[in-house]
């Protein structure tokens, strides 16, 4: 990919402006309440766009046209859950958490049971947010690494380092008021990046026939059953059902006890801002994901007309090029760039013939398409083998890069800089709200809660920022070794939220729903609940999503069960 | 525990929050139904 000296601009330019706007932005009062919660002024607009863009990573816009590209539009169904969680929280945490004026969402648990509750819970969080937010760092530097061939380290050390310094500087105020101009900025880079699509297809193909010949391909299929061969598949990801019921249970963890959203909603100067916020979230989160998904549909579209890679992933490319394989590989690519010859004579026949009546033609070509579809998957699995085999370490999956290849190879200068900024933004994002949760829940939920010095205001301050200087460094550290972890860190990074979600889930409803359930028995319960998870985790029998629900349940169960059983064990002691 | 329109204060455009929480979900349902169609239609 050519990164021009007008792609250099804009790229500078944007993460100029976001830094300046973030310190500008970020002068607070020097305390706790400043620091963590920006003195809880934000109105819900405010709200609004930092839940989202704290939800929304890089990989969101990186990977998930990618996905719509090759597993079609069924992704979108993951969001299900999310529009219901948002009412529930609405009803139940958020009043609480507004009305015991909270810093961290685990304060609530000492009150509700005990501190060594609140300890075990917000520990969890510190765990898994700690580790997923390093491996968060890596996914930008590993795409640019490939696509650019910039350093995979420093890129990390240069993007942790910068973002460290609007984080530290300005604490949960910079953070909020950055991913606003974070968010205006992504959405119109990936609008003009749709735009493009749309508009290089070839003369006469409009946004109607590319969404024809998308649908024949079976790109769109957003909404789908989880049914196959007469029985509903358990470990099939997204489909209506895990949509809904694991969204649901997901969201219900993620917004309402990982403090990396509670933070956000806790800004609010009210509890009717922070519900607002929340709400108009539940409303737009699913359409803008159909959005992001249609990109990559659209990127299909453009791609059945023109030569489409082999395979996207450009330093894996030149590894396989460089190794024993070189000679096989090249003889598969060829045949894959003959079947594309084909494959855009179809699609151009079926474009013409889906706009007469003749369904006969039609229902030909789509068969045609769709056998030439899947010989297409079957060159490209192929072509993975090989990248495999040369490099037998490496994740072969190239997901991540067909979006950033079609950028590089068809977009107009400058754009390509907005977009690569628009990682680094998507990035920071999501990142600065984790720095800024895991260092209040270090300094709320251990340091004032353990040690036996009082600290004044100015030095709690200074405390907190100390803490998130120190969860940035161990971030970037966590990503200079998680450099393995390849292309499947998208999923590592939610499979490592939904190991521990579940569970302090589970911890949160029964402190809400189970009235007579003490501290005792919810703690051992959430132990138990966890090491079921981690059985069927690793057990590999269901898909990640079931995890939520399995770690929930798990924590309402064997609390009833323990608390039911204390008063035997004491009488039987007795 | 239950959220207290008094202290949360009165929502926009509704009177009390119900209306909000309907049309969340409404609105969620109808997505749903519009994708389904959208599926049925260009498969």
């Amino acid at each position: 990919m050519i990164f021009s000296g007008l792609d250099w601009t804009v790229l500078i330019t944007t993460l100029l402006l976001i830094i300046t706007y973030g310190i500008y932005k970020s002068r607070t009062s020097r305390n706790l309440e400043g620091y963590f919660l920006g003195n809880r002024q934000m109105p819900w607009w405010v709200i609004l766009v930092s839940i989202m863009g704290t939800q929304a990573s890089a990989v969101t816009f990186l990977t998930v046209p990618g996905q719509a590209y090759t597993d079609g539009m069924r992704f979108v169904q993951y969001y299900f859950g999310l529009p219901i969680a948002m009412v529930i929280l609405c009803v139940t945490l958020v009043p609480i958490f507004h009305r015991l004026k909270v810093f961290t969402a685990y304060e609530y648990l000492e009150q509700r049971f005990d501190l060594k509750t609140r300890t075990l819970t917000s520990f969890l969080f510190l765990l898994s947010r700690g580790l997923s937010t390093g491996i968060s760092v890596i996914a930008p530097s590993i795409v640019l690494h490939s696509l650019l061939g910039w350093n995979f380290y420093l890129t990390n050390i240069a993007m942790g380092g910068l973002l460290i310094i609007y984080t530290t500087a300005g604490g949960a105020k910079a953070v909020a008021y950055t991913q606003q101009l974070q968010f205006i900025i992504i959405y119109a880079a990936m609008f003009a990046a749709c735009w493009y699509a749309v508009d290089m297809l070839p003369e006469g193909v409009g946004v109607m026939d590319a969404l024809q010949i998308s649908g024949k391909s079976g790109k769109l299929n957003v909404i789908t059953s989880g049914v196959s061969k007469g029985s509903f598949d358990w470990k099939d990801k997204y489909n209506i059902f895990s949509g809904i019921i694991g969204g649901l249970f997901l969201s219900l963890s993620y917004f309402g006890t990982d403090q990396s959203q509670v933070g956000r909603y806790l800004t609010a100067k009210s509890v009717k801002e922070s519900k607002m916020g929340l709400l108009i979230n539940g409303l737009v989160k699913v359409p803008l994901q159909f959005f992001i998904l249609l990109v990559g549909v659209f990127v299909f579209s453009f791609y059945q007309f023109y030569k489409a890679p082999a395979y996207f992933d450009l330093a894996q490319e030149q590894v396989v090029k460089k190794s024993a394989y070189a000679g096989e590989y090249d003889k598969v690519v060829a045949q894959y760039d003959v079947l594309q010859e084909a494959k855009k004579n179809t699609v151009v026949e079926l474009a013409a013939a889906l706009k007469s009546t003749d369904n006969n033609k039609i229902e030909l070509l789509q068969n045609q398409l769709q056998l030439q579809q899947q010989q297409s998957q079957e060159i490209r699995q192929s072509v993975k083998a090989f990248v495999k085999k040369a490099n037998p370490g490496s994740d072969a999956n190239d997901t991540n890069y067909i979006f950033l290849r079609f950028v590089g190879d068809f977009l107009p200068k400058g754009l390509i800089g907005l977009i690569i900024a628009i990682i680094f933004l998507a990035a920071w994002g999501s990142i600065a709200a984790a720095l800024n949760s895991l260092a209040s829940c270090t300094m709320i939920d251990f340091h004032k809660k353990f040690s036996s010095k009082k600290l004044t205001e100015d030095e709690e301050y200074k405390w907190s920022k100390w803490y998130t200087i120190g969860w940035g460094i161990f971030c970037v550290v966590i990503a200079q070794f998680a450099y393995n972890l390849g292309n499947s860190l998208v999923e590592a990074v939610n499979i490592l939220g939904s190991l521990f979600y579940g569970t302090i889930l589970g911890v949160f409803l029964v402190a809400f729903y189970m009235k007579k359930i003490k501290g005792n028995a919810v703690f051992i319960a959430a132990i138990l609940s966890e090491v079921i998870v981690l059985g069927v985790f690793f057990a590999n029998i269901i898909s990640f999503l079931w995890l939520n629900v399995i770690g929930a349940a798990g924590v309402l169960f064997f609390s009833w069960l323990v608390q039911w059983l204390i008063p035997s064990i004491k009488k039987y002691r007795l | 525990m239950s959220s207290n329109n008094n202290d949360e204060g009165k929502p926009p455009l509704f009177k009390t929050w119900k209306g909000w929480y309907l049309v969340v979900i409404l609105f969620l349902v109808v997505l749903i139904v519009v994708f389904y169609f959208f599926t049925k239609h260009f498969s």
